[in-house]
């Protein structure tokens, strides 16, 4: 039984957007940017959407004020999460307690920035 | 291939514009174009890779259906085509290939195949997939987590989220006009307000649309965010913000209006529409979920079939 036209030209067009879809998925593999734009910290008290970019060219924060781990700014910062795990390690604070007192602190410390959890943790 | 009729799953009254269902499909691409364009010029390929990716899943989920169900071949009618862009424009640019494989086939096989294809599923094909995803991976949803590493030099926290979050002081300093303009976060063809404004009107224009649910849906949206705003402006956004942020165009335009899922009278059309409208902005303001688009036209879906009884006349 031959095919309607407008089968055959959906079958055309069904192939060409599979094709596309694929090379646009296999060649074109997505790229997260040098220093992250913004970050979402993912807790079970509500997530924290944490404008990383904002903080260091509107408020002039340094890389140094958090990512304490470095010498100079020409190193490049290790991620947070790398050291501060989600449970308690000898290595250092936990992440929520390292986050907490780091975000809570520079807030109450700078006078501006939410310091309640309201204010950064959304529902 | 079996041309028999195994089931009519139809029932009057009937609703017709006279045109074949493959031109009133393809008008319906047409119009929902200009949105999905300025999707793929502002976030680039990740944004045409899913809307091609989804266009060609979801007709390749139908011409299986097809030929298992021995049914004769569909594709050809540019359902299954719209079904794919439309679910497409709801995700983020950044959506992985396999929530594509799996949204288009809830679309197409479980929202419309099983029901006995085009013109006999009670709900949304597009609505059906969304809820699934939205109930399952939320995270993959979540535009606030999937557009992390864009930066267009405009506001990218999702605005319906920093709206539930943080109250209406969080979100006075988005300009509506911008948000109107497409400079937001959200679905990759759902954010450019004036293109699907646009693209609705043509579809009202050629009577592919039924523009009495579009109206009473946004008049439903609008009336309501208005009374939760004089109630409380602190926490409540104006109503004009509900109209331009979220799925709200989209669904006005493209998605409650959908044929075999929406009432076809006047009365209940209005009810459909409003009853859509005012569940949304409950859903935003006081239910759990960011946006209530999804879960308020699936609702009405559900109520669809006694609407139709409610004082009927054959047209």
């Amino acid at each position: 039984m031959g095919m309607k036209r407008g089968n055959v030209i959906a079958l055309v067009i069904m192939g060409i957007c599979i094709i596309i879809g694929i090379i646009g998925y296999a060649a074109f593999p997505t790229k997260n940017p040098e220093k992250p734009i913004r970050i979402m910290l993912m807790t079970t008290a509500g997530n924290v959407l944490f404008d990383h970019k904002a903080h260091f060219t509107d408020y002039g924060a340094e890389c140094m004020d958090c990512h304490h781990d470095i010498s100079d700014d020409t190193e490049r910062p290790e991620a947070c999460s790398k050291c501060h795990l989600p449970q308690e390690s000898e290595e250092a604070p936990k992440r929520a307690v390292a986050f907490h007192k780091q975000c809570i602190g520079c807030h109450e410390d700078q006078g501006m920035g939410p310091t309640d959890c309201s204010g950064c943790h959304l529902r | 291939m079996s041309e028999q009729k195994l089931l009519i799953g139809a029932h009057a009254p009937f609703w017709h514009t006279g045109d074949s269902i493959t031109k009133k499909n393809l008008n319906l691409i047409i119009a929902a174009l200009p949105a999905a364009i300025y999707g793929i010029w502002m976030y680039g390929m990740p944004a045409l890779r899913v809307l091609t990716l989804s266009v060609g899943c979801a007709m390749l989920w139908e011409l299986i259906m097809n030929l298992i169900m021995k049914r004769p071949i569909s594709i050809g009618d540019a359902s299954a085509a719209f079904i794919g862009l439309v679910f497409g424009m709801m995700l983020p640019a950044t959506a992985p290939f396999w929530i594509i494989l799996v949204g288009t086939f809830i679309a197409i096989v479980v929202g419309k195949q099983i029901y006995g294809g085009i013109g006999c599923n009670p709900f949304n094909p597009v609505l059906v997939a969304m809820a699934m995803l939205l109930l399952s991976w939320k995270d993959v949803i979540d535009f606030n987590a999937a557009l992390v590493n864009y930066d267009f030099g405009f506001n990218m926290f999702y605005p319906l989220s920093a709206v539930k979050s943080f109250g209406a002081s969080a979100v006075s300093n988005y300009n509506l006009h911008s948000l109107f303009m497409g400079k937001q976060a959200g679905g990759i063809g759902a954010v450019f307000g004036i293109g699907l404004l646009i693209g609705g009107v043509y579809l009202i224009l050629r009577g592919y649309i039924k523009w009495e649910i579009s109206l009473s849906f946004l008049l439903g949206i609008y009336i309501t965010a208005y009374l939760f705003h004089i109630h409380n402006p602190e926490k409540y956004a104006i109503p004009l913000f509900h109209i331009v942020t979220g799925y709200t165009l989209l669904g006005a335009f493209f998605l409650a209006p959908e044929d075999s899922s929406s009432p076809v009278n006047l009365i209940p059309k209005i009810i459909y529409g409003a009853g859509a409208g005012v569940l949304i902005v409950l859903i935003r303001n006081i239910g759990a979920f960011v946006d209530g688009t999804v879960f308020a036209i699936l609702i009405m879906n559900v109520a669809n079939p006694m609407f139709d009884k409610i004082r009927p006349k054959v047209l």
